[in-house]
């Protein structure tokens, strides 16, 4: 039994867009276009969310980077009506089925953190692309909601070869695309339940948050705030 | 294409799908195919050419093909990270628009291009070359900031011709650090700002945080300096990412983050913060003297005391004198402090910036310590750029590397010696120079210009032949650097994955060129191919005996003792071995840096840095002229990490991610004070035509609190005419309304202070 968490510090994200561009690669995202953009309709199974507050001159900003939060209590599997969408209890990943979904978004209105994104068009890719999708990873069309999995296919794939070794997962065997790409390290992944684990250390932090926690969706994504202290 | 019945028989599992075919693929009847296929999968190592700072990549390929692109967790640079940009680069490789092979100009063809062959087009381009040969001045090679031997060979091929035409696209602040460095140190090193270790860092119109030469060190480095506590001041214009990671942000105008790093200079100087046993010790210029003739000359100091008072910088730079007065103490009383000037400097920049920073820099004693500027350490080996014996040609003189600006000037007033051939690589300067226009017209004065671009963009479009280069992925790549402690990094791969389309290294073409071009400029390149050149490179490494093969990140100090002890502990006892450990790995480097080297970073004379030697010529008032006429706002331009990518490309995942502040993209969007938009009736997501004398572009609005209310800033990165349908007609070039004139002495880079003026469109 896992609980997969992440914490990210505010202090070493420089908004560079790494993550974002990792896990769409990783995770087979298609493109956008102009048309798309306008709608606001690009699918980002991460995102940097900028807030401003304050007024000129005294203006700050925070730019967080917000995928699928993994909450421990999801509103957003509570409402599907085909069970596309589910909570693994052994993993603590909200995992999403392509097969089953049959686009009525429910999901996506239910999530408080708009992380869910669907498919309003068939993906736009030129017939170069193919070649260089993540076989991994299956590709989805119109009509169907997808979001950021944690990058499930790499849990799965090191629980496998771990079985296969017949031992526990090291700690590291497993990371997110994101993860991985962060030029900074600004973002730490593991087991929550493991204390020892430095994700679990970092979500102890004096300086951790998380998202909307009065509306008790219980995030497995911790933020660390900036500004110095510890 | 499956529908949700078909798939539901043919799988049982109600998981996440894995190990299932693409279906972008499946064209053909999913009963035929199997739907697990069978897959080998393989990981190489490359290095990334997006932009200078030369990342290791990791590549996984399925089946031959590539379909990840990661970090090399070697590699000092990204330590297994990677930027947007790298993240993206696959999409070069499965570019849809990329040149399937060299081609020339045809006007006898629909479209104007011709396939030639490779044979054909080194023919052509060696025979011109050895025409013009004997006359200096004739070949002119624009080329790219990336650093790599290909572009070290372009250079040694013009120079083996007897021209000193090497421009070099760098950031005009690049530009004239490196004009600044050469006057007050009297070297061309390369500075490495040693943010980790800084304890309080100020910003001044750096944009450190968006795009730059070095932006994964510079990112790096910055997260280390915040983890350890660091303070950090940004003072500009704009608040941007680099403000935005701020603890404070001073909204100084546009063109005057020189003056206010001296009011910043001169707190220290008066309050008894300026290092004054370094400045005894270090440096001349800085203290009142009497010459040999018994004339006392002012030094840098009195200058700084006499006319940069908190009071008149807070007049000239918009900032309040006790924020300066604050800042400064902050500032001096630091441990560690460092200041960083503008990176990029497209408007609003002059060398008197660059010059100002450095000084502030020199009175704080923030030269070769830990948590300042250091000067990198060289690899072991000298650049190929200049042949024993090139001389520079008398028709540029003495100039430092010319700018492109300066060819076109030079062609289109046909001054002589006419330059007759003209290459350009990893450069799209008639996209990304402000007098692109201009640029475009000389090029195609230029009887012969060769692009090595693998897809068409701006400056290929005027271009005589286009000669693709292949991608790092396809071939042997290679980048000469430095990481952010100025540790030498040498990386070097062999090719990843195999070509998709007829293109060669330009590595190769210029020693097939230089081959065939007649005996004077082939006996300066005396490798028959890349792969000699590089072996040639390992060898001088391996004979240098010092350094190692790529690895885990360990303390300097160990690698000292042991150097300077003689002793090495390296995983290689041949050059052959060094060669496949380099290869496997992905580099070589020396994890080591010496302080106290001053005849590293004074090379000349008594080892003092002369503050003296690059005259401040431009008075305050002059530098900083900001009122604009009524109803106008400054324009300032600024680098959009996405968006700018060597060579002009531009990759659906880029154009679509665009700013982090923002989440509209595939437009130019141009920030404005919410005060400013009430005046005008604007509101966020108008389109307004942004005009002055130098014509005008259209952006989206974005209302936002982040900019003075007397600016405008655009981002660059949009405009594109060519450069494939990701690209082409997205967004709008604001460079081409910066202004350019130069100085009273040319060799001063200058971004004039621009006004524009706004109108509604819709």
């Amino acid at each position: 039994m896992a609980r997969w968490g992440m914490v990210i510090d505010l202090n070493r994200c420089t908004a560079c867009q790494g993550c974002i561009t990792a896990c769409h690669q990783e995770n087979n995202v298609p493109p956008s276009n102009p048309r798309l953009a306008g709608q606001n309709r690009s699918i980002r199974w991460i995102d940097m969310m900028p807030m401003y507050e304050g007024e000129y001159p005294h203006t700050a900003m925070s730019l967080l980077p917000m995928m699928c939060q993994h909450c421990e209590h999801p509103p957003c599997i509570k409402v599907c009506p085909v069970g596309a969408t589910f909570f693994s209890e052994e993993e603590g990943i909200v995992g999403q089925v392509y097969s089953r979904c049959i686009g009525c978004r429910y999901c996506t209105n239910a999530c408080p953190y708009t992380v869910r994104q669907f498919n309003w068009f068939e993906p736009d890719v030129p017939p170069t692309y193919p070649q260089g999708t993540n076989p991994d990873v299956s590709v989805r069309y119109k009509g169907i909601v997808e979001k950021c999995t944690f990058c499930n296919h790499r849990l799965m794939h090191a629980r496998d070869t771990a079985r296969a070794d017949n031992r526990n997962l090291l700690p590291g065997e497993f990371v997110p695309a994101c993860v991985e790409a962060c030029p900074t390290k600004a973002m730490v992944f593991g087991d929550l339940e493991d204390p020892q684990s430095e994700v679990a250390k970092q979500a102890r932090s004096k300086r951790a948050f998380r998202l909307m926690e009065d509306l008790g969706t219980e995030p497995k994504v911790y933020y660390l705030r900036e500004g110095r202290g510890q | 294409m499956l529908n949700r019945r078909q798939f539901l028989l043919g799988v049982g599992r109600g998981a996440t799908l894995i190990g299932l075919a693409p279906l972008w693929s499946c064209a053909k009847s999913t009963r035929e195919a199997p739907l697990i296929q069978a897959r080998e999968e393989t990981w190489a190592n490359s290095v990334c050419q997006l932009c200078p700072s030369g990342c290791g990549l990791r590549v996984r390929l399925v089946n031959g093909n590539p379909v990840t692109v990661a970090g090399n967790p070697f590699h000092p640079i990204n330590r297994g990270g990677l930027c947007a940009r790298g993240a993206a680069s696959l999409q070069l490789y499965y570019d849809p628009d990329r040149l399937a092979g060299p081609v020339k100009r045809d006007p006898g063809v629909v479209g104007g291009w011709a396939p030639t062959s490779w044979k054909d087009a080194i023919d052509n381009v060696a025979s011109r070359l050895q025409a013009v040969a004997f006359s200096p001045g004739r070949v002119a090679v624009i080329r790219g900031d990336n650093r790599n031997l290909t572009s070290q060979l372009l250079g040694r091929l013009a120079r083996a011709a007897g021209s000193s035409w090497v421009v070099d696209m760098k950031a005009p602040a690049d530009v004239a650090m490196e004009e600044v460095l050469a006057g007050t140190h009297g070297t061309h090193g390369q500075l490495v700002q040693d943010l980790s270790k800084s304890t309080v860092l100020l910003s001044l119109d750096s944009g450190l945080l968006e795009a730059s030469a070095n932006t994964m060190t510079l990112h790096r480095s910055f997260a280390d300096m915040r983890s350890a506590g660091g303070y950090f001041v940004h003072a500009g214009p704009r608040l941007g990412v680099t403000g935005a990671k701020a603890d404070e942000w001073l909204p100084i105008r546009p063109s005057t983050a020189g003056v206010f790093a001296l009011g910043v200079a001169h707190m220290l100087i008066k309050e008894g913060y300026a290092r004054v046993e370094f400045l005894r010790d270090h440096v001349s210029g800085f203290e009142d003297w009497t010459d040999e003739a018994g004339v006392p000359q002012s030094g840098v100091r009195s200058w700084i005391l006499r006319e940069f008072s908190p009071q008149r910088v807070a007049e000239l730079t918009g900032a309040e004198w006790d924020q300066i007065i604050r800042v400064a103490r902050r500032f001096g009383s630091a441990e560690r402090p460092l200041a960083i000037g503008p990176m990029q400097g497209d408007t609003s920049f002059q060398t008197f910036d660059a010059q100002a920073v450095h000084t502030l820099n020199v009175v704080a004693g923030a030269i070769d310590v830990p948590g300042g500027v250091l000067w990198a350490r060289r690899a072991p080996f000298d650049d190929l750029d200049a042949p024993a014996g090139s001389k520079p040609d008398v028709a540029t003189g003495t100039r430092h590397s010319p700018t492109v600006e300066e060819l076109a000037d030079w062609v289109l007033q046909g001054k002589s010696p006419p330059i007759d051939l003209c290459f350009v690589h990893e450069a799209d300067p008639v996209f990304t120079s402000p007098e692109g226009a201009k640029l475009a017209d000389a090029l195609r004065k230029i009887p012969f210009v060769v692009s090595t671009s693998p897809i068409m963009n701006d400056t290929a479009a005027v271009a005589t032949a286009v000669l693709p280069d292949s991608l790092w992925l396809e071939r042997r790549c290679d980048s000469i650097t430095v990481d952010g402690n100025g540790y030498p990094v040498v990386s070097s791969s062999p090719p990843a994955a195999k070509p998709r389309a007829d293109c060669r290294s330009t590595a190769d073409l210029v020693l097939a060129v230089a081959k065939s071009a007649g005996e004077r400029i082939a006996q300066q390149f005396p490798w028959g191919s890349y792969e000699e050149v590089i072996k040639d490179r390992v060898e001088l490494l391996f004979r240098a005996g010092v350094g190692d093969t790529l690895s885990a990140q360990h303390r300097s100090t160990w690698t000292q003792l042991l150097e300077r002890s003689g002793w090495r502990a390296v995983s290689y006892n041949t050059v052959e071995e060094l060669g496949a450990e380099i290869d496997k790995r992905g580099g070589w480097w020396d994890p080591a840096y010496y302080h106290g080297e001053w005849r590293r970073i004074v090379p000349g004379g008594d080892h003092r840095i002369n503050l003296q030697a690059v005259q401040f010529t431009t008075q305050p008032e002059s530098v900083a002229h900001v009122e604009g006429p009524n109803d106008r706002l400054a324009l300032y331009v600024y680098p959009e990490l996405t968006l700018t990518t060597r060579g002009g490309v531009s990759l659906p995942y880029l154009q679509d991610l665009g700013s982090p502040l923002w989440q509209t993209s595939w437009v130019t969007s141009a920030e404005i004070n919410p005060k400013t938009a009430a005046h005008l009736g604007l509101a966020l997501g108008d389109t307004i035509k942004i005009k002055n004398d130098r014509g005008e572009v259209t952006a989206q609005v974005r209302v936002s609190p982040g900019i003075r209310p007397d600016v405008i800033a655009v981002q660059s990165g949009g405009g594109r005419v060519h450069g494939g349908r990701y690209a082409e007609g997205i967004g709008s070039n604001p460079l081409r309304l910066v202004k350019t004139e130069s100085a009273d002495d040319p060799r001063r880079v200058r971004r004039e202070l621009t006004f524009v003026h706004i109108e509604r469109v819709a």
